[in-house]
Formats: structure tokens, C-alpha cells, sequence
């Protein structure tokens, strides 16, 4: 059986630097799949590849074994995509905005209507729902990109850190409606820097560093007995402070 | 700090041309060129006005002083993207800079720009009239650095005060209103300027040149005139004018910049909420509605909602180009009948309503990439929503016009006419569209390439229109017989159905080079 997203060989080069380079990742149905990294590690990049947003310079990546490459539509048919900052219609109010998605993706009128509304609803969005986007909040414009990427009922869930700018409750809020989306048989993958959230919800961890896969594990095997912060820490290389390095902040600037 | 803005500018417009490639940079050059060669054209018109002595030269320096002022302060506002927003305001507020501060460096930066080459050569030819002493010739250089600065500070504080208005929704009705209802006070008035010679020596005659001499731009012609005839007292009593007018825009402009920390207040763009019991969407318009679901309807829906109430711009551009084709086109029809008439009123909706099809979506074109959206139905979409305005706008311009002019026996070829005009236009628009992307919601450094396209697609629109109007009048006994329109008909659908297709395969070919194109990355 094919996995829900599978990656090999990937490689972007952007300019002289290599922003992914040659990673490998395989991705089973049914799981919560985080992918860590450092700043500028290229997991946006290797994301945006592994969607059909932005095509490989060499390798290829599958999402429920359909080739994502060279012709992403079939397989941004069955997945759901929220990027960091969501890019979205800003001048749509947010039902219109999951109307047009659901429109777009050639749904039926009357379960784009229920499907957004009961969106609206549990996302806490039905209040600004005849709102425009570009008057939303970053957190409320998170929670409705989250909203465009599920009304389609998609098999893949690709969240490009999806936590940050969200408040504890619609954390969550966000965090229940993954769990449940997987129960569901759904597969989530998501970036992020947050290592106690990886830990918390996500069943395998892959750690990408310099567009390379440096680990991949449950969180246990990565973890090895340490917390996953201090595990990745350990991976990537921490970095400490010389003593006197930035002393002047302790006083007060003149 | 003043000189570090200025800095900031000329390093973002250097990293702007190196990174958009070689046209980009053969652009700006080519406008540095064209601004020195129309400012020393100009500049000897106003040294020929300045040298006549007379009262006919006056009034024109004058007049010309007070146009050229209009343009700087009401093409900005009328025309997205023509305006210096090199450098964004807005991310300076992180910063330690005073208003003032900000206001001096974003000035000093606009000062170094063709337009304001331009509007300097232009009033310095005064320097070269016949007759001047030094002082004088020294004086009127001095006046034309002083009405640059005037224009490029009213500009700029006009700017910055339409988009601190735009920033809650009622400003933002107030100013679309405002700035179409100026538009089109010009462009009436510009229609009325058929015999410029004799509107000026009617207005030599009235009490116009006491009036403008004594507006800030209008001042420092006054203040040029006096120069020359030795009256130094009157010419520093204008320069005071116009000065304290510069002051006043400055002032206005380091208001809008302090008031943006204060906020808006209310105004969030609120849209009017549909029955919770109604099935059908709130997006889609009820024109739309048995229309089956699909990208097409997707797109037509959001293309019409940005056209009309949500995106000023385009609501702008999509009210202000019909009125001016229905009084052009109005005008036309004594001369050329209906037809002609509905040809000019459909020619003139084109431009606004087909020609930048992607215009206003901005980011939301990488949502339709994400969603994995066809490209060529997402296109025929936008024509199908430039369509829907298009078409019923000329049959009641005909309608309307037939019922003034008692016309009927030509509505029907006019309505034909109007039809060939349309289906074959909506092609070279979207053509126009997928060629040259133009981001009139953040122009960025695409901007020029996209208006050169513009400019390109309205000029083979014309061609086109230009060639069904001959072959009508080649095959027809008369513009108002229906027969050759009709036979036309096929052939400008068939062209407009191509121009689509090929706009539509180029777009699904390569969407994400389009996608870099209109977001200028």
C-alpha cells in the first residue's frame, strides 16, 4: 500500500544555495508526521514541494501514490494546505472565501453551505463571517485557512507551522480538531519550531537541517529518553553565548 | 535621517532593476530620457510664453502651471501604481523617525525622479526668455525648484491622505467617489477644450488669471511674470503663496503619518449578510446562481464581488472608463449613428474590465495554484464576469440611445456591432491579462512591464475594432444595416475564443511564472 506522502530525492536550488538537497521522507497513512528543523532548515521549501506549489530541480514526491510532479492537480485534489501566513482572497469575506473554495473544487452548493458553516462555527469564526479576510487577525486568518483546507474533506493535511499567532485556546481548539480529523483517517503533516507541541501530538518526527534529513523516528526513538527539545538541540547544535558577548543589554541603553 | 530615506529608495529601486532583468532597467531609463527630452520641450514653451510679454502668454503660463500642478495631484489618484511608493510609510513606524523626519526623506526621494525632472525643465525654460537679467533668470530657477517641490509634496500628501482615508470603508467609498467624480470633471472638461485658442482668449477676458494667480501653482507663474518686469515685490508676495502651500501639504502629509498610530476607527468593511434559511451562496451573484458549480462559476463570482465593492481600485477603474465612453460614445452617435456609438462604449469597458483580469487577486492567485484550481477555467471565468458587465452596459447604452435619438431602425446592427466588439475583445484581454500581469493592489517592480502591456493590449484591441469597422463598412451599404455585423459575428467569436484559449494554455502551461510576474518576486 502507497503512503500517504512519500518524498525522494528532493532537491531545490535556489541561486548557490541548496535550499533542499536530496531528502527523503515517507509519510504513513493515518499518522501525525511533524517535520522539524532550524531556521532556514528548507522544511517551507520541501513542503511547498511535496503540495505542487513549487517544483523540485530533481526527485519526486507522491501524495497517496500520485506523482506530484510534473501535473500537481490530481494530487492537490485530495490534500488541504495551509502556509504559514495563508494566502487567501483578503477582499472575500470568509464564507464567501470557503464558498469559492468549495466552488473551485467543484463541490456540491448545499454541503459547501453546511461544511462552512459548521466550520465558521467551531473554528470561533462565525461572528466575523461576513468580515473580510484583510480585516481578520493573523490567528483569525490561521483558523480560516485551516477552514479552507478542510472543507474539501482532503486525505492529506499539509500545516505549515500551524500554531504560531494562535492563542492557547484556539490551540486547542486547532489541536482537538487534528486529533479528530486523523481518528477520521486523515493524515496530518506539519511543520514547526514548537518541541513540546511535536511531542505532544505527533507520532513520527522527521528533523531536516540544511535541506537534509538528519533523523527520522517515532518521537520516543528521537527522543531517547530526553525531552524532544533537548534531542533536537543535540541533533542541529545548540548555541551558547560567549560570556561579555551582548553584556550592554544588561544595563540600560542611553 | 532625511538622507539615509533617500538612500533607502535609491537602493531598493537599484535592487528592484537587478532583480527584474534587463527590460526592467532599459525601462527606467528610457523614462529618465523621455522626462529630460518632454521637460526641455516643455521648458520652451514656457520660455516662448515667458518671452511674448504679452497677456494672451501670461494667462497660457499660468494655466500651464496650474495643469501640470492638477496632473501631479490627481493622476496618483486615478491611476494605481503611477504614484513613488518606493519606500512604504508604513514599515518605517518601527523605526525611531520623527513624522517630520519621514516626510523630508520620502520627499527628498520622490524629488529624484523623472516626473520631477520633468516638471523642473519645464518651468526653468522661463530662465531662457529673451530680455531677463541674471537676477531675474537666477529667480525663475529658484521658482521652478519651488513649484517641483510644491508638486511632488501635494502629491504626496494627497496619497498619503486618500490612503489613510481608504483604511476603513467608509473612507474608502468617500474617496472612490470623489476621485472618479474628479476624473471625470477632467475628462468633461478636456471634451469641452475642442479650440483651445479661443477658450483662452475667452478666458482672457474673464477674471481666471487674477483667480489662479493666486493659487500656489498658479502663484509661482504669477511670481515668474512679475520677475521679468522687474515688480520683485509682487513675485516674493506670490512665492509666499506657493510656499506657504508647500508647508501646508508637508503639514498634511506628517498628519496622516502621525494619525496612523492612532488607528481607524470602526469601519470593518462589513458585507451584507444572506438568510441563514437561503441555499444558495453568499458568494455567488444571483446572475450566477444556475450556473453549475465549478471553477468557471468560482471565478466569475469573486472577479464581479472584486469588481464592484470591494477593491477601490477596480471599482474605480470599472465606473470611470464607462461613463467616459458613454459621453464619448453619445457624442459619436450624430456623427456615426448607433453603431458607432455602441462600438466606442464597448471599446471603452474593455480596458477596465478585461485587460487585467488578475489584476486585483494578488495573493489570492497563489490560493487558486494551492487549491489546484484549472488555470483556463479560473480564466474563463473572469471573461465570462467582464462579459456580464460589458454586454448589458452597451445594450442599454443603445436602448438609451435609441429611444434620444430615435434611432431604432440601427439599434439592432448596433447591438450586433456592440456583440463582435465584445466576444472579440474579451480575448485580447485575456491575452493582455496572461502577457503582461499587472498587481494594481501592490504594484510592485513589474509595474512598468505591465502598463507597457496594457498599453500594448489596447492598442491591438484597437486594431482589431478598427479592422470589423472597416470590413462592416467595405461589405455594407451602410453602419446601419445589421447584415455584415451578422456575418462577422462567427469570426469575432472565433477570434475571441482563440485569443482565450492561447491566453488560457500559456497561463496552465507556466501558472507559476505567471504567479512570480504579478507578485513581482
Amino acid at each position: 500500500m502507497s503512503e500517504a506522502a512519500q518524498a525522494t530525492g528532493l532537491v531545490k536550488v535556489f541561486g548557490s544555495t541548496r535550499a533542499v538537497d536530496g531528502l527523503d521522507l515517507s509519510v504513513p497513512h493515518g499518522s501525525f508526521y511533524g517535520i522539524a528543523g532550524p531556521n532556514g532548515a528548507g522544511k517551507s521549501t520541501a513542503i511547498r514541494m511535496l503540495v505542487g506549489l513549487l517544483q523540485p530541480d530533481a526527485g519526486s514526491a507522491s501524495i497517496d501514490g500520485t506523482d506530484v510532479w510534473p501535473d500537481p492537480l490530481q494530487a492537490k485534489a485530495v490534500l488541504g494546505y495551509v502556509p504559514d501566513n495563508p494566502v487567501l482572497f483578503d477582499r472575500l469575506s470568509g464564507q464567501e472565501m470557503l464558498e469559492y473554495a468549495g466552488l473551485l473544487r467543484g463541490m456540491d452548493r448545499e454541503v459547501i453551505r453546511q461544511r462552512s458553516q459548521e466550520l465558521l462555527r467551531v473554528l470561533d469564526l462565525e461572528g466575523a463571517s461576513d468580515k473580510m479576510i484583510a480585516d481578520y487577525s493573523l490567528g483569525m486568518t490561521k483558523r480560516i485557512g485551516l477552514a479552507v483546507a478542510l472543507l474539501h474533506s482532503p486525505r492529506l493535511l499539509v500545516l505549515d507551522e500551524p500554531f504560531g499567532s494562535l492563542d492557547p485556546v484556539n490551540t486547542q481548539v486547532m489541536e482537538e480538531m487534528l486529533q479528530r480529523y486523523r481518528t477520521g483517517g486523515g493524515t496530518v503533516v506539519f511543520s514547526s519550531h514548537v518541541m513540546d507541541v511535536v511531542e505532544r501530538l505527533c507520532d513520527r518526527v522527521a528533523v531536516i537541517e540544511a535541506g537534509r534529513l538528519r533523523a527520522e523516528g517515532t518521537v520516543a526513538e528521537l527522543a531517547g529518553g530526553r525531552s524532544l527539545q533537548e534531542a533536537f538541540i543535540d541533533l542541529v547544535g545548540g548555541r551558547d553565548l560567549e560570556d561579555g558577548e551582548l553584556s550592554w543589554l544588561s544595563s540600560s541603553s542611553s | 535621517m532625511a538622507v539615509v530615506l533617500v538612500q533607502l529608495k535609491l537602493a531598493i529601486q537599484r535592487r528592484s532593476l537587478g532583480h527584474n532583468g534587463g527590460g526592467q532597467r532599459a525601462l527606467y531609463v528610457a523614462g529618465w530620457v523621455l522626462a529630460l527630452t518632454l521637460g526641455l520641450g516643455a521648458g520652451g514653451v514656457v520660455d516662448q510664453m515667458t518671452s511674448q510679454r504679452t497677456g494672451l502668454g501670461d494667462l497660457t503660463l499660468v494655466i500651464l502651471l496650474t495643469v501640470l500642478f492638477v496632473g501631479w495631484v490627481v493622476i496618483p489618484v486615478i491611476l494605481p501604481g503611477v504614484g513613488d511608493d518606493t519606500v512604504d510609510p508604513e514599515k518605517l513606524e518601527q523605526f525611531p523617525i520623527s513624522a517630520r523626519d519621514q516626510v523630508l526623506g520620502l520627499l527628498l526621494g520622490s524629488l529624484i525622479a523623472p516626473t520631477a525632472l520633468f516638471t523642473f525643465l519645464a518651468v526653468a525654460g522661463g530662465t531662457f526668455a529673451s530680455g531677463e537679467t541674471v537676477p531675474a533668470r537666477i529667480a525663475v530657477a529658484m521658482a521652478a525648484v519651488i513649484f517641483t517641490v510644491l508638486c511632488v509634496a501635494s502629491s504626496r500628501a494627497v496619497q498619503a491622505l486618500l490612503a489613510g482615508a481608504m483604511r476603513s470603508r467608509r473612507g474608502r467609498d468617500l474617496m472612490i467617489g470623489l476621485s472618479g467624480a474628479l476624473a471625470l470633471s477632467i475628462y468633461l472638461l478636456s471634451r469641452s477644450a475642442h479650440n483651445v485658442d479661443q477658450i483662452l482668449v475667452d478666458l482672457e477676458n474673464e477674471p481666471v488669471e487674477a483667480v489662479l494667480s493666486w493659487l500656489p501653482p498658479g502663484a509661482i507663474g504669477q511670481g515668474m511674470i512679475a520677475v521679468r518686469d522687474g515688480h520683485w515685490g509682487t513675485a516674493l508676495v506670490h512665492l509666499l503663496v506657493t510656499l506657504a502651500a508647500i508647508v501646508v501639504a508637508l503639514a498634511a502629509w506628517a498628519w496622516v503619518i502621525r494619525k496612523r498610530v492612532v488607528g481607524p476607527k470602526g469601519g470593518a468593511g462589513r458585507v451584507k449578510k444572506k438568510s441563514g434559511m437561503s441555499t444558495n451562496l453568499a458568494l455567488v451573484p444571483v446572475l450566477l446562481e444556475s450556473m453549475p458549480t465549478s471553477a468557471v462559476t468560482a471565478a466569475a463570482s469573486q472577479q464581479l464581488r472584486y469588481l464592484f465593492f470591494r477593491q477601490p481600485r477596480a471599482v474605480q477603474s470599472v465606473v470611470i472608463l464607462p461613463i467616459m465612453g458613454a459621453v464619448v460614445a453619445h457624442q459619436m452617435v450624430s456623427d456615426a449613428g448607433l453603431v458607432g456609438g455602441a462600438v466606442v462604449i464597448t471599446t471603452m469597458c474593455l480596458p477596465a474590465t478585461a485587460m487585467y483580469l488578475f489584476s486585483y487577486d494578488d495573493q489570492g492567485f497563489t490560493y487558486i495554484l494551492s487549491a489546484g484550481a484549472p488555470p483556463r477555467q479560473v480564466l474563463l471565468g473572469k471573461v465570462l464576469a467582464a462579459l456580464i458587465i460589458v454586454l448589458p452596459l452597451m445594450v442599454v447604452f443603445v436602448v438609451v440611445e435609441a429611444v434620444l435619438t430615435t434611432r431604432w431602425d440601427e439599434a439592432f446592427a448596433a447591438l450586433l456591432a456592440g456583440l463582435n466588439v465584445a466576444l472579440a475583445g474579451v480575448g485580447v484581454g485575456a491575452m493582455t491579462s496572461v502577457m503582461a500581469p499587472q498587481n494594481r493592489v501592490h504594484p510592485g517592480g513589474n509595474m512598468r512591464r505591465g502598463i507597457a502591456g496594457g498599453l500594448a493590449g489596447t492598442a491591438l484591441l484597437l486594431v482589431v475594432v478598427g479592422l470589423l469597422v472597416l470590413a462592416w463598412m467595405l461589405t455594407g451599404d451602410s453602419l446601419g444595416a445589421p447584415l455584415p455585423m451578422l456575418a462577422t459575428l462567427p469570426v469575432s467569436a472565433l477570434l475571441g475564443w482563440l485569443l482565450l484559449r492561447r491566453a488560457g494554455g500559456r497561463l496552465a502551461a507556466d501558472p507559476w511564472r505567471f504567479e512570480r510576474a504579478l507578485m513581482g518576486t
